[in-house]
């Protein structure tokens, strides 16, 4: 089977549970918006091709399963991932300050060159907002990532944010491939076999 | 995180996230059981966990608190299964400062815990047969999608004082000058006969044979019994002619599958795979919670277990399942374990034998000098377990005295420091881990309370796929077992939600 993309990028979202994780990803994949999940339950990744700059490209974005509640993340989660967007609530000052923590999470866990962008989400709720944008701003430039207001049930920005981290994914993607640095890489297991035949030295030893 | 409440009532509780307990919390999850999975240990996997350098290097045997009076309960936790004889030493030697035109070897302690977090190392290094029964289910469940694998790039083994490569395929056999075509022959008559052998073995009932004994009797040199014996079958001396063949076969239908070995190993180090089944248990809604120190006891009634206590929660539930150090002292009715294995793990500056390639290698070091067969894995950094330029030698075998002892043999002869040519041992890591075949330990156990044994001598996760399957049917007798989950373009979200999309549109 052709591929039917250039690139593929492993996309994480993190951040504290309610700050609309789920929603963002459901607005960006679907286009849809939703307020009845509960928790995260049944949503693994979603995926959704993009085109840039004429190049396909297939993100693959997962969702924390829940698994952000307690604060029991995978390691195994961080494999593998080549951007991060790190979310908080406008409504909610713990979500923003809980960022550092969700940083400190990523320092430990992901790859050094992972490419970090920061949500804002819920903007849609003015009246509510506790976080202002220059307190988001300033913590992005602390971290030198860049920083965005969304909303997925307005639907403002979120197709911006995706679109802006993709594209900074693959610009370093191509500095990289310009580098020479072959990744690395280990296979996933699929149903069917390999389409070669099995060159099992049993199964034919002519020489034998 | 504000609210650190957990819910008070569930289908299952699952303590402990060893490999056992992570593959029953996604199967009760998947079929639509309520699961609370929480753990002691602020990371997941107990004794079936990897870490990196710096937390290995400071690892110590975490306790639950233990201290409060609340006599009422069944405290949780023994330390029969506690890992022993922990030992960690750098090795850098005083030999590099004397040989300053040796600039290549300037590597310091600092500069590998710089690189702390590139280490995932394995307390469990586990190797799959590319056909066995895990790597069947991890594909049959969908769980393959949360681990990557690499093929074992080769199988060593030790013989008459060197490193020889295992022919295990047919380009292998080619390249292989140490086997003559007469011996090749004799090999091929052997592999492709297995079946028949087995038959005329129940007829001719020799089946107290030990399988050397049988490959002796059928004539084979003894290189090639050598091969057969223990880097196909991993036998010792005395292992029966049934267990031999059956596992030659398992490594001959393993074959020609992934790569050119029977073999596989997970990216980032073994603890990936418990963690795996975690992922898909949280995905069907499991709830999550680790280092939960405040874990205190177990209540009963009736001979039944009905819920824990967790700091001041009470937590309900119709089933447990407990990590055999999460049982309660009172089932325990041995106070001590017999069989432990014992472990090392080295960091290591280059390949056992090095080639062009990066090697991933399983070596099954044959039974010499008293010792029993060891299992040695060599990774490099195409593994993600350790940082380019370093390997990491892990080193497994039933436990005789001491790890130390148990190895010394193995240490003087592949990391011989006189030898230029032998890697350097730059930092090691020596361990006992409770060997737990079975759990006879216990008293017989509440019906509604199934313990999960830690880490077992196979080269593979097999028999544990196995135990948790076993503890599952008799849970949920009716039910199956870690059906295919979808994948996610499959997943439709409901009518309502389009209705309410609808009118979100409107309002928008």
């Amino acid at each position: 089977m052709a591929k039917t993309y250039d690139y593929l990028f492993k996309l994480l979202l993190i951040g504290d549970s309610g700050v609309g994780k789920t929603c963002v990803l459901f607005r960006f994949s679907e286009d849809a918006f939703n307020t009845t999940f509960i928790s995260t339950i049944g949503i693994d990744f979603k995926i959704r091709t993009i085109d840039l700059d004429g190049k396909k490209i297939k993100l693959q974005i997962w969702d924390t399963a829940g698994q952000e509640r307690f604060r029991t993340i995978t390691t195994a989660y961080y494999r593998g991932a080549m951007g991060i967007m790190l979310v908080y609530d406008i409504t909610n000052e713990k979500s923003f300050e809980n960022i550092k923590n969700w940083i400190r999470n990523i320092e430990e866990n992901a790859s050094a060159d992972v490419e970090k962008m920061l949500l804002g989400n819920k903007c849609e709720l003015e009246e509510k907002r506790q976080v202002s944008k220059e307190r988001g701003e300033q913590l992005a430039i602390e971290y030198g990532i860049k920083f965005i207001e969304t909303s997925a049930k307005a639907s403002i920005r979120v197709e911006e944010a995706f679109f802006t981290l993709a594209r900074d994914i693959k610009a370093k993607m191509e500095k990289k491939l310009e580098a020479s640095n072959p990744p690395k890489g280990g296979h996933q297991l699929r149903t069917s076999e390999p389409q070669k035949k099995p060159t099992s030295w049993l199964s034919r030893c002519t020489l034998l | 995180m504000d609210n650190n409440q957990l819910p008070t009532k569930f289908d299952l509780i699952v303590i402990g996230t060893g490999l056992i307990e992570s593959i029953l919390s996604a199967a009760a999850s998947r079929i639509g059981k309520t699961v609370l999975h929480i753990d002691s240990n602020d990371y997941y996997g107990c004794n079936w966990a990897s870490f990196n350098l710096q937390t290995l290097h400071n690892f110590t045997v975490s306790k639950l608190e233990t201290d409060n009076s609340d006599d009422d309960c069944l405290r949780i936790g023994n330390n029969l299964f506690d890992i022993k004889n922990f030992k960690t030493t750098w090795h850098f030697s005083d030999a590099q400062s004397n040989n300053p035109e040796e600039t290549e070897i300037s590597v310091t302690q600092e500069d590998l815990l710089a690189h702390s977090r590139r280490f995932n190392i394995d307390l469990v290094p586990k190797i799959h047969y590319a056909r066995g029964d895990f790597v069947q289910l991890l594909i049959s469940s969908n769980i393959a999608r949360y681990v990557e694998y690499r093929s074992v790039s080769r199988v060593l083994t030790y013989l008459n004082g060197q490193l020889e490569v295992v022919p295990c395929s047919r380009s292998d056999v080619f390249a292989n000058n140490k086997v003559s075509v007469i011996e090749k022959r004799m090999l091929m008559k052997l592999l492709t006969s297995l079946e028949k052998i087995e038959e005329r073995l129940q007829d001719e009932n020799q089946c107290k044979k030990s399988f050397f004994e049988f490959l002796k009797d059928e004539r084979l040199s003894p290189s090639l019994i050598h091969y057969v014996l223990y880097a196909m079958a991993r036998c010792e001396n005395n292992d029966s002619v049934k267990q031999g063949i059956e596992s030659t076969k398992r490594f001959l239908h393993s074959l020609g599958r992934f790569g050119k070995t029977p073999f596989l190993f997970s990216l980032y180090g073994s603890g990936e795979t418990a963690q795996a089944f975690c992922r898909l248990s949280a995905v069907f809604g499991a709830i999550f919670a680790l280092n939960q120190t405040s874990l205190k006891g177990l209540k009963t009634t009736d001979e039944k277990l009905t819920h824990i206590l967790n700091g001041d929660q009470e937590i309900f539930a119709e089933q447990f399942v407990l990590g055999a150090q999460y049982a309660p002292q009172k089932f325990m009715k041995k106070l001590e374990i017999q069989q432990f294995i014992s472990r090392a793990v080295f960091i290591t500056d280059r390949s056992l034998l090095p080639s062009e390639q990066e090697h991933l290698t399983l070596l099954m070091f044959p039974p010499e000098e008293g010792k029993n067969l060891i299992t040695i894995i060599e990774m490099g950094h195409l593994t993600g377990t350790c940082p380019k330029g370093f390997y990491l030698v892990h080193l497994t075998s039933k436990q005789i005295s001491s790890p130390h002892e148990d190895f010394q043999h193995v240490v003087q002869k592949l990391f011989n420091h006189e030898d230029k040519e032998a890697p350097a041992i730059l930092w090691s890591c020596y361990f006992s881990l409770p060997g737990i075949d079975n759990l006879d330990v216990c008293e017989s156990l509440p019906e509604n309370l199934f313990l999960c044994s830690g880490p077992d001598l196979d080269l593979d996760y097999d028999a544990s796929i196995k135990k948790a399957k076993e503890i599952f049917i008799k849970m949920y007798p009716d039910l199956e077992f870690l059906p295919r989950a979808p994948d996610p373009e499959e997943i439709i979200i409901g009518d309502d939600h389009e209705a309410e999309n609808k009118e979100e549109d409107k309002s928008v």
